[in-house]
């Protein structure tokens, strides 16, 4: 089902969600873009999520490219050459290889996307600049011994 | 100054008859003083963390419409509403601008009881007027005015218990001309937020809290959004950024309190309180001057931040960021 109205405009009365991938990738049509970054004009939380999302993916294109280990491509080839496959007469052994790569891949993708999805990472907030911030915002039309004295005292809650 | 007159509009538009009637309140007149009266003195702020009590002294001067605190840190306010600090000897950075006006505070809800100026102990030497701030028929503040200028001299905020829990006195002052005004800082580092739209915001900044707290202003410094919340006497800055909280990353003094569902963590600093809890992806930050039981029910009114459901898109996009962070 569509997430755009008739016009362009976003109707999921939510977030982007799969629309971003789409939208980074060009894949959308000229009005469903354009309804699109409308929503992302107004939605803190869709345009933090493209900018992970497109930080993810330069990070992935930023991988070195793999050299596959050696005999990769022979054995491929043994698979679909019967010839080839006679004279070595292992199709079993590649099979059985075969399986267990499949299986260490989907495995992997479990692990991934299921119970090892990760929380948000862990950040550790700057108690003092906070305190800061606050003091100082705050002391605008109001007493400022009140206000600003107390952060002359450096904060350290005991550490 | 708008929000100063509003604020202490409230202490005298709820006070009883005899109460403070006509003219300026007594915090509003004790702003105009800071800023218009030149004087030199040592402020004693004095705070309790837990079960102990803290001091430290700090050098106040204000002259030219300047004011300048001088401790371990330098605080300073501009004419026009500059703010600036300084960490220990280090550059001065710019904390605040005067372009970055905030909403007016609230016009009050009765919550707070001026009583009417009585005659109050001398503070460093000088005659001093006293203004009662109650709430609930309990003494919440006792503030003392120089009788000659109205600048604040002493301002005592007590638990309900009747304890004083905060106080700023001066132990010297000198009131005169002759002060010089503080140079102004040259090139300093520029750390000011950035004016957010409410609704750009959107849930992030509710336009009120419990206890009467109505948003004033939303602020975006880096990935933190502060949203700057006031009462009319006390002021509540929310701060929110990305992310969880572990345990270990925090000082170990914090009294363990619940927002919500969330465990959380209260701090006592040498102006108020301080409440840091996480909750959907999110940490949340809490800095006050407020009394803590104002500043918990106040954070405990905010709506519950959903967990985000992630799509499959997320979890890859989560899961490629855990993967390279330590790559990159």
């Amino acid at each position: 089902m569509s997430r755009f109205g008739t016009n362009g405009g976003f109707a999921g009365g939510g977030h982007l969600g799969d629309v971003l991938s789409a939208l980074l990738d060009g894949e959308l049509p000229a009005p469903q873009a354009e309804g699109a970054r409308a929503h992302l004009a107004a939605c803190p939380d869709c345009t933090q999520e493209l900018a992970a999302v497109s930080q993810a993916r330069s990070w992935v294109r930023a991988l070195p490219l793999v050299d596959p280990p050696f005999g990769f491509y022979e054995r491929m080839l043994l698979d679909h050459q019967p010839a080839l496959r006679s004279a070595t007469g292992d199709r079993a052994t590649l099979r059985r290889r075969a399986g267990l790569a499949a299986l260490g891949a989907a495995a992997a993708a479990v692990t991934v996307l299921g119970v090892g999805s990760p929380s948000p990472r862990p950040v550790s907030p700057s108690m003092p600049r906070l305190v800061e911030a606050h003091a100082t915002s705050a002391s605008v039309g109001a007493d400022l011994l009140s206000k600003l004295a107390p952060v002359g005292v450096p904060v350290s809650f005991g550490r | 100054m708008r929000r100063g007159l509003v604020a202490l509009a409230l202490l005298v538009v709820v006070a009883p008859a005899p109460a403070v009637a006509g003219g300026p309140a007594p915090l509003e007149q004790a702003r105009q003083a800071a800023e218009n009266t030149s004087f030199e003195g040592v402020l004693e702020v004095r705070w309790r963390d837990g079960d102990v009590m803290r001091s430290e002294r700090l050098t106040v001067s204000a002259g030219g419409g300047s004011l300048m605190v001088s401790g371990a840190n330098l605080v300073m306010a501009r004419p026009g509403s500059g703010r600036l600090l300084a960490h220990d000897g280090g550059g001065w950075e710019e904390m605040w601008l005067p372009s970055r006006a905030a909403g007016p505070r609230p016009a009050g809800v009765p919550k707070y009881v001026t009583g009417a100026p009585t005659d109050g102990h001398p503070v460093a030497g000088r005659p001093t007027r006293l203004v009662e701030v109650h709430r609930g028929g309990a003494v919440l503040e006792r503030i003392f005015l120089d009788t000659e200028t109205n600048l604040l001299l002493e301002r005592d905020q007590y638990d309900t218990r009747g304890e004083v829990v905060r106080r700023l006195a001066f132990e010297s002052l000198t009131i005169d001309g002759s002060t010089v005004p503080p140079a102004e800082p040259k090139a300093p580092a520029h750390h000011a937020p950035r004016p957010v739209a409410p609704e750009r915001a959107g849930s992030a900044a509710p336009a009120a809290l419990a206890e009467g707290y109505e948003r004033m202003g939303v602020y975006r410094s880096g990935g933190v959004l502060q949203v700057l919340y006031s009462d009319g006497l006390y002021d509540l800055s929310l701060f929110q950024q990305q992310g969880r909280l572990r345990r270990s990353d925090l000082p170990p003094s914090g009294e363990r309190v619940t927002v919500g569902r969330a465990t959380g963590w209260r701090y006592a600093w040498p102006g108020g309180q301080l409440v840091m809890w996480s909750e959907g992806g999110k940490v949340f930050t809490a800095v006050s001057d407020a009394p803590a039981d104002q500043v918990l029910a106040a954070v405990r009114s905010l709506p519950p931040t959903p967990s985000r459901e992630l799509s499959l898109l997320g979890k890859v996009t989560r899961a490629a960021q855990a993967l390279m962070e330590p790559l990159s």
